[in-house]
């Protein structure tokens, strides 16, 4: 079975916001609610990189260890999904989401911030595959109809990867051999400055 | 039409013309004056560096640091850029969250467990041992005013709120555990919903509660003389017999008091900054995220410790020691219950009644 | 009969104490990697990946 997973090559990324966008228009997501961002450290200066950041999906999710109402599961995919139904927005989860990956409609509505939402790799949600309520709660459902989420998809560099983790590894394993070691080599760009990138 | 009209005509559509361009041009002059000044000079601001290059070729674009720099700094925390109007988003990882995770599933829930099974346990033993805790004279039949109307008042808001706090709070650290397995995922998130509803708006009762019981009790709790005697006598509850003096309050319920008042303190400011998150800053200097996750951190051992306490305090109070509960159910304790517990205290208030009685006697029949 | 209970939830207590949340660290430093290390590519492997990115070369 596939482990999905997703990879955000920094080297590539333009800051674009394409994944954003994508992610934002495929999924009907409403205002202030953004389950996808991209993150631009050193901005303006050499040396500037930008990374695209949504839910990991991480195998072991620190969100699904603290919800006091045990709403996430995870699919045999590897995809962490949560029912919007059994949320009672504490925000226990965006505590300890290393990625920040949980949104909340609201700010603070006397410590409940209404029904948790992310990033669900474009993999819906409880609801039934594909159906009108799947999609007006969880957003689109591509992995049903054999798609990979949007995000990747429509990146303009294939910076963003997403899908089975070994395919994806392999693609950026062959990212790096082409590089060659200017990129990745700790030390190299420091040591040999005439090299550039 | 004629030609001179017509000629007219255009003059006017160009006047007409002239004078918007006019009136737009004046109004961007006020509306906008940094665009204006933009448009009316082309040198660069007078804060801008002069030579970023210092005279060398501009390059090195992806700098000297490598992949590894920029990764080990993400994992350190950094905080970078982005366009959304939530800039908190720019901290790209934290790993707080998964230390927070770690200590709250791990030692805050055993050990709070740990802490509450083993104080029923502890009460179960003492009760199986020293039993329940008699007046040994019997009782007298007569009562003294322990507690006025006011001061239960204050006690009862504060302890039925606690309850349910501690109930609602319970719920949300262990009811996934206990009650979900018996009530299902649907009835028991329906469950917590309203629990969270309730913990949040009867906080402010227990606040309430907490503020009238400092102001009524705050002179009774300082420490005296007697409360050394008291902790040497094991109050009075190991051995039967041992009677300790003690003013109103003992040593050990000026314990609970400042636990309770310390503690609820505790418990009211870290409950308002979970209650609105992120917008009450501690100054500290913590991340946001970092801050909320302490205050779920202390909120959590505070609220548990004071639990136990309280389980205790529930259990001398009512099938603990006879004739205890009176002095918070009716307000008036049996007059050798009084002597016994709080022979001082009782000695101060028949002291005072036979004082108003006497003077009550003076004032109906004055002296001949 | 007392002594009975009493060792009885005695012993409750203490089985309690066995409950926790898998032996993770505590604390977690940052920038500090503490999960398995990464195994490096052999060279055929590095052979296969240079060949691949060969073919998308002119």
């Amino acid at each position: 079975m596939a482990r999905m997973k997703f990879l955000c090559d920094a080297e590539r990324c333009i800051e674009c916001n394409a994944c954003v966008t994508a992610c934002k228009n495929e999924n009907e997501v409403p205002w202030g609610i953004n389950r996808r961002r991209v993150v631009t450290i050193n901005d303006g200066k050499p040396g500037e990189r930008s990374i695209s950041v949504a839910c990991m999906h991480c195998s072991d999710a620190p969100c699904m260890a603290v919800c006091p109402v045990d709403v996430f599961y995870q699919t045999d995919e590897g995809v962490v999904l949560h029912s919007k139904d059994l949320c009672i927005g504490c925000g226990y989860c965006f505590y300890a989401c290393p990625f920040g990956a949980p949104q909340f409609p609201q700010v603070g509505n006397f410590g409940s911030r209404g029904k948790m939402d992310k990033c669900t790799f474009c993999a819906g949600g409880p609801e039934t595959d594909k159906s009108d309520v799947e999609f007006k709660k969880y957003g689109r459902n591509r992995l049903a109809e054999g798609k990979l989420p949007l995000c990747a998809e429509m990146c303009s560099t294939k910076a963003l990867l997403a899908g089975d983790g070994d395919v994806v590894s392999d693609i950026y394993r062959e990212r790096v051999v082409s590089r060659g070691f200017g990129s990745g080599a700790w030390g190299w760009g420091r040591a040999y400055p005439g090299q550039g990138a | 039409m004629t030609a001179v009209s017509r000629c007219r005509g255009w003059v006017a559509q160009l006047a007409v013309l002239a004078l918007i361009a006019l009136g737009t041009t004046f109004a961007l002059e006020f509306a906008d004056p940094q665009y204006a000044a933009a448009q009316s000079s082309v040198r660069p601001p007078a804060d801008a560096t002069a030579n970023v290059m210092g005279g060398t070729v501009p390059g090195m674009s992806r700098s000297s640091d490598s992949a590894s720099e920029i990764w080990r700094a993400v994992r350190k925390g950094v905080k970078g850029t982005v366009s959304i109007p939530d800039k908190k988003a720019g901290h790209l990882v934290q790993s707080e969250g998964d230390s927070w995770r770690a200590v709250r599933n791990g030692p805050i829930a055993t050990w709070g467990v740990i802490g509450l099974a083993g104080v029923i346990a502890l009460l179960a033993v003492f009760f199986l041992i020293r039993g329940k805790i008699r007046v040994e004279h019997g009782m007298a039949g007569r009562t003294i005013t322990r507690f006025t109307d006011i001061e239960r008042i204050g006690h009862w808001l504060l302890a039925v709120s606690f309850i349910i706090l501690a109930v609602t709070g319970l719920n949300i650290t262990y009811g996934k555990y206990f009650l979900l397995p018996v009530l299902g995922k649907p009835a028991f998130a329906a469950l917590a919903a309203g629990g969270k509803w309730l913990h949040s708006y009867v906080a402010f009762a227990f606040m309430a509660g907490l503020a009238m019981v400092l102001v009524l009790w705050i002179r009774e709790n300082f420490p005296d003389k007697y409360d050394l005697i008291w902790f040497l006598k094991g109050g009075g509850m190991i051995v039967k017999g041992v009677h300790p003096p003690s003013k109103k309050f003992n040593a050990g319920q000026k314990i609970l008091f400042w636990l309770v008042i310390w503690g609820g303190l505790g418990l009211s400011l870290t409950g308002i900054a979970l209650l609105f998150p992120f917008q009450i800053d501690f100054p500290a200097g913590m991340e946001p995220v970092q801050q909320m996750q302490f205050a779920t951190t202390w909120h959590a051992v505070i609220a548990l410790v004071l639990t136990i306490v309280v389980i205790a305090h529930i259990y001398i109070g009512t099938m603990g020691m006879e004739g205890a509960f009176d002095a918070m159910g009716t307000g008036e304790v049996d007059e050798n219950w009084a002597r016994e517990h709080h022979s001082v205290w009782a000695k101060e208030v028949s002291k005072s009644r036979r004082g108003r009685k006497a003077r009550a006697k003076a004032k109906a029949a004055p002296a001949e | 009969m007392r002594m009975i209970s009493f060792f009885l939830i005695l012993a409750g207590t203490l089985v309690l104490a066995g409950c926790k949340d898998a032996d993770r660290p505590l604390s977690y430093e940052k920038g500090v990697y503490a999960g398995k290390a990464d195994t490096k590519l052999t060279a055929d492997q590095l052979e296969a990946l240079r060949h691949r990115g060969a073919l998308q070369r002119q």
